[in-house]
């Protein structure tokens, strides 16, 4: 009974959230936090798993390590239109418009408007050598992708974004094989659970369904993709989305070779494959408005108010290779950093596809099936960090981290459902080894951007000042047996 | 530790909640309420265009069969399709027909066959008071067609009475006089309150029902029907039996385009406070029409001859006969019974072409005297028409006489079986001679009705012609298709007693704005069958500035082609009374503009 009620209480997504390590993302769709500061590349941890198999291969003992953590996040857009713009009370739907429909008004700054995202954070390593000094396997439960945003329902980003949830977890099986001092080489296979949900302001003037309904009444008309600005942000055509409880599944691999050239310096190469993300949930859109569900029945535009059905989301997650680098000053010093190349150019679209038997409007040829493309036209980013590692006393060690990430969303396309720009990193860390085989360890990890100022967004739709902030703690337990 | 343990759940929500996405839900609407005594309410109006442009509305022949009620179909006239080639087409047919043929015609069409084929020539005067004449003939010498012929100043075998004169006769008699042929149904509006229309003298009112329905109530309509007046004798008809015309195939449609704001104007009904549609095609449909555009209006799939396979043509005789006239008083056409009979009769119609033939004849007098050389020379028969006259018993062929006064003089000394014919109008000849001739074989008085049956008769206009004509009258009257158009539109919805209105900017400043209009009849929603909805209960229509109703705000000013509403500005403090069709009183204040394009009202019930 008390499982009952908890899940009447608490969305599937907040379920979701529980179990992820972040939820104001970095840079593309990256989660700030996927593990504790200690592990990277050429950790030897039971992490490894996730940031490279092939150091499984180096463990001599098994290895639980398991953290939760809080992330928060102020992201503020400060939207300025730069285009030219209807009054929001009309329905010219051919430009050029007017100018006697133009809205003087409607141009230049807007308020800020801001999503503050706090949310917890959980990740879960085991890592267990079944032949001594050979074979370790490994698993490992974590998020590496996330997004959570909610911004105001009637600010000026709404056409945007007004709330979205995006995050994948890996439960990830992997295992490191020793080769001998020198090299290792480690494989991993993952099931990649993807959750999602959003809303926003769906712009009927930038759906080509819509614009081609028209056209089969003969109306030329300036809808669709590629809408100039007089046409856009309409408020009859401006109608409440939601997608929820959209659940994606996939399977990727990663495989690493570690190289340790001397006792003190390692090398680590890894790959990470894409996956293709197909997210399969329910889909809302408000059609309450008489030009949509009774004005124009004559013409066979004729909608419930509320249609709902289901939705999917599509994109790829991208794949990656990360290059690492460690080196042991002495006995207390340590530096180590890592080069990660990721192709995010393989996301140029956030695809959605609503199906519903009341989205059909067979006289105006709109079938039951609506394609809304966000384009996303990523770039591929690089990632570089380095981290310096101190051990203080016997028992403590701190680590401290910078690091910088390039931004995934070109000029073109950025928005509030992806901000995203030069990304600055830096983290502390610290750990406390309580016994000779438990230690805790501690995570303070802030990113940034500097303010972006965009002005070349597609049919101005997300110019503007981006500032992004994202600050994450963590705590990590860590025992060995 | 928690003493309440229960709470952990929603503590946890609480702090995950950030996590999750909205739903979108749209909350369900609430019932309306009928507004009350006193009662106030907030109601915001929108005014939104969807200017369709080339909005292009097909029409195929199941289209209009299953979208339209049968009483706008009546009601959508499309031409006053002439009847003078169809009637004269009709004629011909009968005349062409083969001599060897006309046997097997019903004996009043035979009989009419032989009145349209009357020659001077071949004119039988037996049983007419022209007999006499072939006595005359016998004793000089002349066939009595020479002179019938000399008198009408034609050729002996030359037609008496032409299709020409005949139909016009018909047309002008018989089609025109008949109820249906001078008025058609229409929509009713002020200029016509009746519903009534007139039509085109001698015309056929087509609509779409009769393209519908293959022109299958002809008969019905153009049949007997009664008169206005109760007074007045019946119209007998002039189409009986079959009447056969296809003028549609199944690939026929109409094709308009349109240019026209495709949105309804929303308004207020004021009994419980919802807004409701008010459609807005009629009030713009002056304005719809591209006529500049070649392509404004296309009708296609009509039969490429437009031919009546089959028609039955009626007219009717008087039951008694009527007889001819004998004196030239009173002038002009004498004393004839026939011009006090209706119209459509057969004699009145013989009359009157009879009339019409005689205005082609001159005045003049013609001598005959015997065969060959008679010493000193002799005039045996004088025949004069429009001239001459008996003054003391003594013909004088210079005397004044009325036009088309005949006479016929004959020389003492020649020796008749029987007097010759009296003097008279030369329709009273004709009207005698035709009624004696309808009646040969046997026919008693009353038996002579004409009616024949044609096959194949051509209508006398082409396809082109017809559609030309149909976009004609319909870019001279748009609104004769705004009934049809306001269904292709339909969105009205509830029982709105006003509504909010933004003309256009082209508009001079003085117009522009926000403007509420008061509903008319026009406004108020067709059902199933084309009748309204409820009845036009408004006793009071307009906006008025006072409690009293007496010091009216609105007037009916012309806006983007509207002529009809009663209409008036507002802006923000105003505050207008008015009746809504229940006779309850409202006052509205109108608030703060919502948005440039909206308008907000507090609308109390005070009465």
């Amino acid at each position: 009974m008390r499982l009952l009620s908890l899940r009447a209480l608490v969305p599937a997504c907040a379920l979701f959230a529980l179990a992820v390590p972040g939820s104001a993302r970095a840079s593309g769709l990256d989660a700030p936090i996927v593990t504790s500061g200690q592990s990277h590349p050429t950790a030897r941890d039971a992490a490894a798993v996730y940031w490279n198999p092939a150091n499984l291969g180096y463990l001599k003992k098994g290895e639980v390590l398991a953290g939760v953590g809080l992330i928060v996040g102020d992201i503020r857009y400060d939207r300025e239109r730069t285009g030219t713009y209807q009054t929001p009370d009309t329905l010219q739907f051919n430009a050029p418009i007017d100018p006697a429909y133009i809205d003087a008004m409607k141009t230049g700054p807007s308020d800020q408007v801001k999503a503050n995202p706090v949310a917890p954070s959980g990740n879960f390593f085991f890592a267990y050598p079944v032949v001594k000094d050979r074979l370790t396997l490994g698993l490992g439960i974590y998020v590496p992708f996330a997004a959570a945003l909610k911004f105001p329902k009637t600010g000026a980003q709404r056409w945007q974004a007004q709330q979205a949830f995006i995050a994948t977890s890996q439960i990830h099986l992997g295992a490191g094989v020793r080769i001998n001092d020198f090299v290792s080489l480690g494989a991993g296979v993952a099931y990649v659970l993807g959750f999602a949900e959003l809303s926003k302001l769906q712009d009927f003037a930038g759906v080509q369904e819509f614009a081609d309904g028209l056209n089969t009444l003969g109306q030329k008309n300036s809808f669709g993709p590629e809408a100039p600005t007089e046409v856009r942000e309409l408020d009859v055509l401006s109608r409440p989305f939601s997608l929820k409880r959209a659940i994606a599944h996939g399977v990727t691999f990663n495989v690493g070779v570690t190289v340790n050239p001397t006792k003190r310096f390692n090398i680590a190469l890894t790959y990470f494959h894409s996956t293709a993300m197909r997210y399969r949930g329910k889909f809302a859109v408000d059609l309450n408005d008489p030009f949509f569900t009774q004005d124009l029945a004559a013409q066979g535009l004729q909608f419930k108010p509320l249609v709902r059905g289901d939705a999917t989301l599509e994109y790829t997650l991208p794949k990656r290779i990360t290059l690492g680098l460690g080196y042991d000053i002495g006995e207390r010093w340590r530096v180590d950093g890592f080069v990660q190349y990721v192709r995010y150019s393989e996301l140029d679209a956030f695809r959605v596809t609503a199906s519903s038997p009341d989205l059909a409007q067979p006289k105006l040829g709109i079938g039951d099936t609506l394609a809304v493309n966000l384009p996303r036209l990523w770039k591929d980013t690089i990632w570089v960090e380095a981290s310096g590692r101190f051990r203080a006393t016997e028992r403590i060690l701190v680590s401290a981290t910078l690091g910088y990430q390039s931004p995934a969303s070109p000029e073109k396309t950025i928005d509030t459902a992806s901000p995203d720009g030069q990304r600055i990193i830096g983290a502390l860390g610290g750990v406390l080894d309580v016994s000779p085989r438990v230690s805790l360890l501690a995570d303070a990890r802030f990113q940034g951007i500097a303010p972006r100022e965009v002005r070349g967004s597609d049919y101005d739709l997300g110019n503007g000042t981006y500032r992004l902030f994202i600050a994450a703690i963590a705590g990590h337990l860590r025992a060995r047996f | 530790m928690f003493r309440n343990t229960s709470s952990i759940p929603l503590l946890l929500a609480a702090l995950l909640a950030p996590a999750c996405v909205e739903e979108v839900t749209v909350p369900e609407a609430p019932a309306a309420e009928p507004v009350e005594l006193g009662d106030e309410r907030r109601v915001e109006l929108r005014f939104l265009r969807l200017d369709a442009k080339d909005f292009v509305q097909e029409l195929s022949l199941e289209d209009i069969k299953q979208r339209f009620p049968e009483k706008i179909l009546r009601e959508t006239w499309l031409l006053d399709m002439d009847l003078e080639p169809l009637i004269r087409n009709a004629l011909l047919t009968l005349i062409a027909t083969p001599e060897a043929d006309v046997p097997h015609l019903p004996r009043s069409a035979q009989n009419m066959w032989k009145l349209l084929n009357m020659t001077a020539k071949s004119t039988s005067l037996d049983g007419t008071s022209l007999a006499p004449l072939i006595g005359v003939g016998e004793a000089v010498g002349l066939g009595p067609a020479t002179i019938l012929a000399d008198l009408i100043a034609v050729d002996p075998n030359e037609p008496i009475i032409t299709v020409d004169l005949t139909t016009r006769a018909v047309i002008d008699n018989v089609v025109s006089t008949h109820p249906n042929a001078q008025f058609r149904p229409g929509p009713v509006d002020a200029e016509h309150p009746d519903g009534k229309y007139p039509v085109a003298p001698g015309s056929l009112p087509v609509s779409l029902w009769d393209v519908v329905t293959d022109f299958a109530e002809m008969p019905v309509r153009f049949g007997p029907a009664e008169a206005a007046d109760p007074d007045d004798p019946d119209h007998p008809g002039f189409i009986g039996g079959a009447f056969k015309f296809k003028a549609t195939t199944p690939d026929f449609k109409m094709v308009v385009k349109v240019d026209l704001n495709a949105l309804p104007y929303k308004g207020l009904d004021l009994t419980d406070g919802t807004v409701a549609n008010v459609n807005s095609t009629k009030s713009q449909i002056l304005s719809a029409f591209d006529f500049t555009s070649e392509d404004w209006m296309n009708i296609e799939g009509l039969v490429p001859a437009l031919v009546v396979e089959e028609m039955t043509m009626t007219i009717d005789e008087d039951k008694e006969f009527v007889a001819s006239g004998t004196s030239p008083d009173p002038a002009p056409l004498g004393d004839s019974a026939v011009w006090q009979k209706p119209r459509w009769l057969f004699e009145r119609l013989i009359a009157e072409v009879a009339v019409a033939r005689a205005g082609s004849i001159p005045a003049h007098c013609t001598e005959y005297g015997p065969k060959g050389q008679v010493d000193p020379p002799f005039i045996a028969v004088q025949a004069c028409i429009g001239q001459g006259a008996f003054v003391d018993g003594v013909f004088d062929p210079d005397a004044a006489a009325p036009e088309s006064w005949t006479s016929i003089a004959i020389d003492d000394s020649v020796l008749l079986d029987s007097p010759p014919p009296p003097p008279s109008y030369f329709w009273d000849v004709l009207l005698e001679v035709a009624q004696v001739r309808l009646h040969d074989g046997g026919l008693g008085e009353g038996e002579g009705d004409i009616s024949f049956t044609l096959k194949q008769v051509p209508v006398g206009t082409t396809v082109d012609d017809l559609v030309a004509q149909i976009k004609t009258n319909i870019q001279k009257n748009p609104a004769a298709l705004s009934a049809i158009a306001e269904l292709l539109n339909e969105n009205t919805e509830g029982r709105a007693d006003f509504y909010y209105y933004v003309p256009k900017a082209d508009n001079p400043p003085e117009l522009r704005g926000d403007w509420l209009y008061f509903v008319t009849a026009a406004d108020i929603e067709n059902d199933a069958d084309g009748e309204p909805v409820r009845p036009y209960g408004y006793k009071k229509p307009g906006f008025f500035r006072d409690a009293k109703l007496t010091d009216k705000a609105s007037e009916v000013v012309a806006i983007d082609g509207d002529t009809s509403h009663e209409k008036v500005k507002i802006a923000a403090g105003d505050v207008l009374y008015m009746l809504d069709d229940e006779q309850r009183l409202f006052k509205l204040v109108v608030e703060d503009k919502p948005a440039p394009h909206s308008i907000a009202l507090t609308v109390t019930r005070s009465r």
